[in-house]
């Protein structure tokens, strides 16, 4: 087995804000195998978007990373300068945010905001960035690929927008794909349309993908393996068919149970009672341990730690059955 | 509620001092001067600071310079009172109506764009020659100068805030658009009128110096910073600090206030959204 | 039957734009452009399409915050549109909407208290302490407390501000709530509290609800019709189980297809729609649709379908579409 693409070990991210310092992500550990697709799924407060920024470097004071490594390629990253991380990003691991029109520069074509990505990192010349661009163009699905390259990015629907996100992203044949809520701000047919094009272009790439989101509708079709994080921690690690059919921490198991279903109506839907905890005032033992129906006096005392169970984590200390008609 | 939040805010604190400093002097003028401040006396003119007698030295006819300093400071904390208040008022009335209502944006504006397009200072002066030199006429001339500006910036807001769903939220309630003026646009146009404001009475201290400095403020023998200044011109090398003195007066006073006003700003504008979730 | 409670006639709303970002010359945003249906009292519809279909100006017209190009609203018998000055006002307590951002509908410089008692004060209802008594029952009934009448927005979070929004949508008393994606901007554990709640609601208090939104499966959960709008018609209305089990319109089978399940089945196969919806300012000839649809003829290119009444309530704008016969299936596009 070759080894895992990316390892992050105990990564403790923290933030200084007004009301003193925060961890936005607490001892986090999971790895990502080459060629997989990984998703990672919270809601908010969860520190799931701050994960993917810390591994992409990007963590920026009032944020920084206080402790753990994160390993790329058996690199270590934590504690790198800038300059040397920049030569990674982009050429070996590449990021795609939720908004693309915030992401994409507005003045100028988006054949040109491509094209630079590839000259500079893999110094190509003008022209021959240029083409490389508008071959990624076509690749992403974009009609008409070469005139489509000289417009600007308000005149792009959303979808196309994305597109070009990818494309930008993709230009140097990276390694990795950091996804951060991609399809969020689309409407559902065009989400469906992006998510096919990523299932695609990793089979085709052999692209390892860092799926950041909070649906777990999309995870469940895209990924192979689930991370499921709660108030800054993992609480459950699986494969994917198995996370659904059988989960094994009540978060994940409550999480499902709001999601309405398409196909069967019910009265009420169980809901989790309460809310995320402020990460001012964490609970002495488990996090979720304020709203979980299982809760027993231990859950209480202390954090219960991340724990093997067949293949799969949980950070629950209880072994429920929480199979899913 | 903020106020906790600005006595942290250390700029706020170092400028609310400053301010106070001058606040106290100009009122506690009677009891700091000992001597009268018009009262001229030849024999003790030139008198260096330091003096027992006349800690801030006197001046050419042998006034005391800290009694007048003190007396100088009630005239432009008046003034700048007097120009906020007129400011404050006329200029959230302009720029509240047209922000909010469309049709009266253009003719409103474009007013406060003919009084903006002078430079303050000559549009001061202007006005305060034309009507003579007195302390409601400086007052007159800065408020026609700064109120152009206050409107702008009441008017951005309230741009603003007309588009906000809880104004729409308002509408769908039945509120007209008083009821929406009044309970939302304004005092969600608050902080930057405000902090505006703090700037304004800087300005003013400022402006009036400059005024009286050019003759066309308050009528000597009334004593202001600014024709203390004027007064000492000719005697920099001889007596420099008959134009010192109200010269640190002055940029105590208009520091203070700036770094009030910069605390203010960082306080309560933008708002830091704290979820306690 | 009993009369409905709001009855929308061929409502159209066409937007001007001046100057185009893209330097094209002006044109008409179609964005609502012939839109019919009825809400019977005590039942809730759902108004789904995706982004640019129209359904929140159809809502934002029934509030009357858009005055629309043309059609008819009637509201419990009255001509909603002809309504003016103190007889609209007091209309208004009876139609209420719940907004999308829990951040921007709440005025961050009021209290919950001021909030939720602002309709009641615009009305004239009650003394201050009538008032008192009422904003707290209100604020109770949607699971907060006494102690969060002082506070100020910011110090709640998303669902406690959708909370204190509905009970300040219900202060008056209205009989008609619109919920304008009211829930889509909550996490999914808050929304599923935040809708157990709008039903409750309706069961105890006895509201009628419109429910606009995209996300089909909260729809599903707590409509009894539903209507499709897309390009600012509404191609299909159905009682809800109808239309999830059995999806008429190729846009709304499209639309459930593409749909990611949270569910642990092997990938099903899906059709997903080409290409992006069209501008709102240059709807595609004939059926608005064609231009995707996996199964548009020449009919339909030349032709916009009529909206047929297919009885049991369910009605289609679709060629393909025949009474009788069975329905159209994307999957098995030519």
């Amino acid at each position: 087995m070759s080894p895992p693409l990316l390892e992050v070990r105990d990564l403790t991210v923290r933030f200084r804000t007004e009301l003193g310092e925060m961890a936005a992500i607490d001892g986090l550990s999971f790895e990502a195998a080459r060629g997989e697709f990984l998703g990672i799924v919270g809601e908010s407060g969860s520190g799931k978007s701050v994960t993917a920024r810390a591994v992409m470097g990007l963590i920026q004071p009032p944020g920084r990373i206080s402790s753990g490594s994160i390993r790329f390629a058996g690199e270590e990253l934590v504690g790198r300068p800038d300059a040397e991380l920049e030569r990674l990003r982009g050429k070996r691991m590449a990021m795609i945010f939720q908004e693309p029109m915030t992401s994409l520069n507005p003045v100028f074509p988006v054949g040109e905001q491509i094209a630079e990505a590839a000259r500079r990192h893999d110094r190509l010349s003008r022209r021959a960035g240029w083409d490389r661009a508008v071959e990624m163009l076509a690749k992403v699905g974009i009609p008409g690929a070469a005139e489509r390259a000289t417009a600007y990015p308000h005149q792009l629907s959303g979808g196309m927008r994305q597109r070009v996100m990818i494309a930008m992203a993709l230009v140097c044949s990276p390694q990795m794909l950091i996804a951060d809520e991609p399809t969020t701000a689309l409407d559902v047919t065009i989400q469906a349309q992006i998510l096919d094009l990523l299932r695609q272009l990793r089979s085709e790439l052999g692209l390892t993908v860092l799926l950041i989101t909070h649906d777990l509708g999309v995870v469940a079709e895209q990924a192979d393996r689930v991370i499921v994080m709660y108030a800054g921690r993992v609480v459950e690690e699986s494969p994917t068919a198995s996370l659904f059919a059988r989960p094994l921490h009540p978060y994940t198991g409550g999480l499902l149970d709001s999601i309405p279903d398409l196909e069967h109506t019910v009265e009420e839907l169980p809901a989790i009672e309460g809310v995320v905890p402020s990460p001012f005032a964490l609970p002495p033992g488990c996090r979720f341990a304020p709203r979980c129906r299982f809760v027993e006096g231990p859950c209480n005392a202390s954090e219960p730690p991340l724990r093997p169970v067949g293949g799969r984590r949980t950070a629950c200390r209880l072994d429920l059955d929480l199979t899913r008609s | 509620m903020p106020i906790r939040r600005l006595l942290r805010h250390r700029l706020f604190v170092t400028g609310l001092s400053l301010f106070l400093l001058v606040v106290v002097a100009a009122i506690a003028a009677e009891w700091i001067a000992s001597h009268n401040p018009t009262r001229m006396n030849m024999r003790l003119r030139f008198t260096a600071p330091g003096d027992p007698r006349f800690l801030l030295g006197t001046d050419a006819f042998g006034r005391d310079i800290l009694a007048r300093l003190a007396h100088g400071a009630q005239v432009s904390l008046r003034i700048g009172v007097m120009v906020v208040v007129f400011t404050g008022v006329f200029g959230t009335l302009f720029g509240a109506l047209s922000g909010y209502f469309r049709r009266l944006d253009n003719p409103i504006m474009r007013v406060m764009d003919a009084f903006m397009a002078f430079p303050a200072i000559m549009l001061a002066i202007a006005i305060a020659a034309a009507l003579g030199p007195s302390e409601l006429n400086v007052v007159i001339a800065l408020a026609a100068v700064y109120t152009p500006r206050t409107a702008r910036i009441v008017r951005a807001s309230a741009l603003v805030v007309r588009e906000a769903e809880f104004v729409q939220a308002a509408r769908v309630a039945g509120a007209g658009d008083t009821r929406i003026l009044l309970g939302h646009v304004l005092p969600n146009s608050l902080a930057p009128l405000i902090v505006q404001l703090t700037f304004i009475f800087a300005y003013s201290v400022l402006a009036e110096a400059v005024l009286s400095f050019l003759g066309v403020g308050p009528a000597p023998p009334t004593p202001t910073w600014g024709n203390m200044i004027a007064d000492g011109r000719n005697f920099i090398r001889e007596a420099p600090w008959i134009t010192l003195m109200p010269g640190i007066a002055i940029s105590i006073t208009v520091l203070g206030l700036n770094l009030l006003g910069d605390g203010l700003r960082d306080v309560l504008d933008p708002r830091m959204k704290v979820t306690s979730s | 039957m009993t009369a409905p409670l709001l009855d929308i006639v061929d409502l159209k709303k066409h937007f001007l734009v001046r100057r185009s970002a893209f330097g094209a010359q002006r044109g008409w945003v179609r964005a609502v452009d012939g839109v019919t249906f009825q809400v019977r009292p005590g039942e809730t519809l759902g108004l789904v399409g995706e982004s640019g279909c129209g359904k929140s100006t159809v809502a934002r017209i029934i509030l009357r915050l858009i005055e629309p190009t043309s059609g008819a609203i009637r509201f419990d018998g009255e001509d909603l549109l002809a309504l003016e000055g103190e007889a609209l006002r007091r209309r208004r307590a009876d139609v209420q909407l719940i907004f999308q951002d829990p951040y921007g509908s709440l005025d961050p410089r009021q209290t919950v208290e001021q909030i939720v008692g602002e309709p009641l004060v615009i009305h004239g209802v009650g003394g201050r302490a009538e008032r008192r008594d009422r904003v707290l029952a209100l604020i109770e009934r949607v699971g907060l407390s006494a102690e969060h009448l002082r506070r100020h927005p910011h110090e709640f979070s998303g669902g406690q501000r959708q909370r204190i929004g509905i009970a300040r949508a219900l202060a008056l008393n209205p009989k008609l709530v619109v919920c304008d994606e009211a829930v889509s901007a909550l996490d999914v554990s808050i929304q599923a509290q935040v809708v157990n709640l709008l039903k409750r609601l309706q069961r105890d208090v006895g509201l009628t609800y419109l429910f606009v939104a995209h996300d089909l499966a909260v729809v599903r959960h707590i409509s009894n019709r539903v209507a499709v709008m897309y390009l600012g018609r509404i191609v299909e209305l159905a009682p809800t189980a109808e239309l999830f089990a059995r999806p008429h319109h190729p846009y709304t089978q499209a639309l459930l297809s593409a749909i990611p399940r949270p569910k642990a089945e092997v990938r099903r196969s899906r059709v997903l729609l080409s290409g992006d919806v069209p501008s709102p300012m240059a709807p595609p000839s004939g059926c608005r649709f064609h231009t995707r649809c996996p199964l548009a003829v020449d009919r339909c290119r030349i032709e916009d379908p009529p909206t047929q009444d297919l009885g049991e309530g369910r009605s289609v704008a679709c060629h393909l579409v025949r009474p009788g016969e069975a329905p159209p299936d994307i999957r098995r596009a030519p």
